[in-house]
């Protein structure tokens, strides 16, 4: 029995089951990533934890970063555009969401070249 | 209206959103030349006019985000008002230290 004293919303209108629901998690998760990344990049290049700077000089944990850092910034210039221009049509969505998996993977490889280089 | 006593006003945290967006265009392009220009001669990535942005921007994107995530999950006004006195005094730190290491260049 749903409480009365809660808003709830019809379920054509859910954010679950959806596109946006896997890009959400995703922007989710690449930002924690990136947040983390910058506040121990930060205190590592202060003196105050050194021992990150070399952590972070393994080609494979600069490909993460990069990964992750990418995918935010397309998904976050996605979400700008639904909040200023495109709105949040199911299909626009999708075809969206497409879009910067595509974006991201030629930046991943272009900025693969010279990291493994 | 009983359901909306204490959520605050209608436009509260509309600064905030806006600032997200503005802030996270910025980085988008200070962060690709920060993190390509590392990858060559860091001539670039170095610059004030890189770095400050990067740091500044990058600093409230990231706690500010860290905020949000805090209010979808942490129902207790206390434990909310705990965890944001956290992120004021990490923010302060580290805008400090990041001043450190731009003035240091």
């Amino acid at each position: 029995m749903p409480r009365k004293d809660l808003v709830t919303y019809p379920k054509k209108v859910s954010y679950r089951k959806h596109t946006g629901m896997v890009a959400w998690l995703l922007h989710r998760i690449s930002g924690v990533i990136i947040g983390l990344y910058l506040i121990f990049h930060i205190l590592g290049k202060s003196g105050v934890a050194e021992w990150f700077t070399s952590l972070t000089a393994n080609p494979v944990a600069r490909i993460i970063v990069l990964l992750a850092f990418t995918f935010h910034a397309f998904n976050g210039f996605r979400i700008v555009l639904i909040d200023f221009a495109t709105g949040s049509e199911k299909e626009v969505f999708s075809k969206q969401f497409m879009v910067v998996l595509f974006l991201t993977v030629v930046v991943l490889i272009i900025g693969a070249f010279p990291i493994f280089s | 209206m009983r359901q909306f006593k204490f959520n605050g006003s209608s436009d509260s945290g509309v600064f905030e959103w806006l600032l997200q967006r503005v802030s996270g265009v910025i980085l988008i392009l200070v962060i690709f030349i920060h993190f390509f220009s590392m990858i060559k001669s860091g001539d670039w990535g170095l610059k004030k006019i890189v770095l400050g942005p990067l740091f500044a921007f990058g600093i409230f994107h990231t706690l500010n985000g860290f905020k949000m995530i805090t209010d979808d999950y942490v129902a207790s006004t206390t434990w909310r008002a705990i965890i944001l006195a956290i992120y004021w005094i990490v923010g302060i730190t580290l805008a400090v230290l990041a001043l450190s290491v731009v003035s240091s260049l």
